[in-house]
């Protein structure tokens, strides 16, 4: 890595290394976890990094709130860090992704649903929403319109709104994967690539375990990943034996042996999904060897997307009344 | 005495290796310094009671400087530049003091710049385990060792040479 | 209480077929009331496993909509469930059942239930909307049940109080009628008779 390089992140990594150590660890989420009531939740909760937002929020209850907030601070504080890269934007366009689905549907529904909106991404909701309303297209990212006229192509030709979330989800894929080439971030790209392999994963699974049809896994597998979506087509008609041996050469063996034993005698994939999950997490582990560079700050955004998410699940848990057991069935791995 | 288009060729030699002493070791430090204080920076802006520890760490890939600047000093005493006596410097000598600075000029430059990464690495550590700082700081000191022997050769080649 | 009737022979053999025609109905209403509290014992028996299958399995549902809720982010969760495209239609028919007219409803679902993109959506909204669909028809079966055994339980209250108020109202009031119609004629009687005999001994004393 060169040195401008080096120097360009060297700041902002010295603040995320001192983050890092404000990330949940695993006895802080053990105790959150083992939290006898939300309250007692709370107060945990209180004891750590969330304390402010904790204090601050109106209802402490609505833990949306509390971690969306925290999330929206993570990634304006990777704005101020490098405020020159669009690192940040590899995690914001999903947020614009999202409220065109929401927009779209919207549309064709003839319905407002603009309280579904996340003003979180790269373009205002309001002007996401006045550029669609008054058909100026262009006036948005380029792949968010091509996106956008594809999308509407798909739902007029088959009038499925699943569609919709099919084609831009592509969009998505193709344009955060574009980003982090252009910008170098080699360990995001190859992050992103074995998602979206996981994606296609859990997607073939799915509509595997619901029947659904060939032609549906076809809509749904992502390009892009380190398999081609001709990789998956073809085992929606062989078994779960089968396909736990199409991956054992690939680096998801593990995943896939244990996510189908857990889905063979639960009939859920919940484990599948949370292997798939934790082994992204390992992959995001690597940026702990990376002294400089991107890849600690793309690390710890992951992090705490991971993290919030845990939150979110332990305390709607607790809400509730579900067992700790099960709970802990479906908590991701920390990065800590 | 040899003098190539009017100047002192001998004397000039000694003078460009002095200051390739000085400036390279100058150059590696301060990208070595700059790259550890952005990172020292970043630490204590969220934690600024780590600053003593950061200094030290900060403060190691600066050396490399002092090194040049020493080496280039050593060589102007030398030749005599300093007691504005110059004394006179054959082509054959200007070429020996100018090879004797080059073992420090490009270990100062090299070591200070990674230096500095390292030292950038081991801010890391402290910024994380504050209680494995001692450990940190062995570490950027390991990179120290390549310039102190660049120095050390830079040293002995120049008091070895007659004038 | 007595009813207010002249005491004459004719209302007397009225009555007396009212009585009569009073206890049979009686009769008949209470072996009808007995039949209803049999099919409402079945049925009640029924319906309670039913609901009991129909409250675990939505408690089902709902724990895995919960946990779907919990993996993804509300306004994600939302979105994927913003476009419903299954239609589901019920349709009532009427079938009698002694003096009841109950409802059968029956439910059809049309249409593909998944409605989102499976990249941004997690596997538990599947398992929800699974046990959601499943779960429909039976809440449906469940309703229909219901509400003929809420009519039968109508019923039921309706025949026993005819039962009641025959048997307790107004078979003793008729009998109580007739018995006292039955006095006053023989009192007339006895009257008319001490009357001829008074006299008869005035007329033989001349």
């Amino acid at each position: 890595m060169s040195i401008s390089q080096d120097s360009r992140y060297a700041y902002a990594v010295g603040r995320i290394r001192v983050l890092e150590n404000k990330l949940l660890d695993k006895t802080k989420m053990q105790r959150l976890q083992n939290a006898k009531s939300v309250d007692e939740a709370l107060l945990v909760l209180s004891e750590t990094d969330y304390a402010d937002l904790v204090a601050k929020a109106p209802n402490p209850y609505d833990i949306d709130a509390i971690t969306t907030e925290e999330i929206k601070r993570v990634y304006l504080l990777i704005r101020e860090l490098l405020p020159k890269e669009a690192l940040a934007d590899l995690f914001l366009i999903k947020y614009d992704i999202h409220n065109l689905k929401v927009l779209l549907k919207a549309h064709y529904q003839k319905k407002d649903f603009d309280y579904l909106l996340v003003d979180a991404g790269l373009v205002p909701a309001e002007t996401i929403k006045s550029v669609l309303k008054n058909d100026q297209l262009p006036s948005i990212p380029k792949e968010y319109y091509e996106g956008v006229k594809a999308a509407k192509a798909a739902y007029e030709e088959r009038q499925d709104p699943k569609v919709i979330d099919e084609v831009l989800d592509r969009t998505q894929t193709a344009m955060v994967a574009d980003m982090a080439s252009k910008g170098g971030h080699e360990f995001y790209r190859r992050l992103l690539a074995a998602q979206v392999d996981l994606v296609n994963l859990k997607s073939l699974a799915r509509v595997k375990r619901l029947g659904r049809g060939r032609a549906f896994l076809d809509d749904s597998l992502l390009p892009g990943g380190t398999l081609a979506p001709s990789f998956f087509t073809p085992l929606y008609g062989s078994d779960w034996a089968q396909l736990v041996q199409a991956f054992s050469l690939t680096p998801y063996k593990a995943v896939v042996e244990q996510g189908v034993a857990a889905y063979l005698e639960s009939g859920q994939l919940t484990t599948l999904e949370k292997l798939a999950d934790n082994f992204q997490m390992t992959m995001l582990r690597e940026a702990k060897m990376f002294a400089l560079g991107p890849e600690p700050i793309i690390a710890y955004v992951m992090a705490k997307e991971n993290e919030v998410r845990n939150i979110r699940i332990i305390m709607i848990g607790k809400k509730n009344g579900v067992a700790t057991a099960e709970i802990a069935e479906r908590l991701r791995e920390s990065y800590v | 005495m040899v003098s190539w288009f009017g100047i002192e060729a001998g004397m000039g030699l000694a003078i460009l290796g002095a200051a390739l002493a000085v400036f390279l070791g100058g150059i590696g430090s301060s990208i070595g310094v700059g790259i550890a204080g952005q990172m020292a920076s970043g630490v204590v802006t969220e934690d600024p009671e780590k600053f003593g520890k950061l200094l030290l760490l900060q403060a190691l890939p600066g050396t490399q400087g002092i090194y040049g600047f020493l080496v280039g000093f050593w060589v102007i005493l030398k030749v005599g530049l300093l007691g504005g006596d110059p004394a006179t410097i054959t082509i054959d000598q200007g070429f020996q003091l100018f090879a004797a600075c080059l073992p420090i000029a490009f270990s100062g430059l090299i070591s200070g710049i990674w230096q500095g990464k390292v030292s950038a690495a081991a801010m890391g550590i402290v910024a994380k385990r504050p209680e494995a700082s001692g450990k940190a700081l062995i570490l950027p000191a390991m990179v120290e060792t390549y310039a102190i022997l660049g120095l050390l050769a830079s040293i002995l080649l120049i008091t070895g040479i007659r004038i | 209480m007595n009813l207010r009737i002249n005491p004459t022979r004719m209302e007397l053999l009225r009555l007396k077929k009212r009585v009569r025609v009073a206890k049979r109905g009686h009769k008949l209403l209470k072996d009808k009331r007995d039949e209803l509290m049999k099919r409402f014992m079945a049925l009640i028996r029924d319906v309670k496993n039913m609901r009991l299958t129909v409250e675990k399995r939505l408690m089902e549902a709902y724990r895995s909509f919960l946990v779907a809720r919990a993996v993804m982010s509300p306004e994600v969760l939302e979105e994927a469930i913003m476009f419903p495209t299954q239609q589901v239609e019920i349709s009532i028919k009427e079938v009698r059942m002694m003096s009841i007219i109950a409802p059968v409803f029956t439910l059809q679902q049309e249409g593909a239930m998944y409605s989102y993109g499976l990249a941004s959506s997690s596997s538990d909204l599947d398992a929800a909307l699974d046990t959601f669909s499943a779960v429909l028809p039976l809440l449906v079966e469940l309703a229909s049940v219901e509400r003929s055994l809420d009519l039968l339980a109508e019923e039921i209250e309706k025949t026993r109080r005819r039962v009641n108020a025959l048997e307790y109202v107004l078979i003793p009031n008729l009998e109580k009628t007739v018995k006292s119609i039955a006095m006053k004629l023989s009192e007339q009687e006895r009257a008319a008779i001490t009357r001829l005999m008074k006299i008869k001994d005035v007329v033989r004393a001349k």
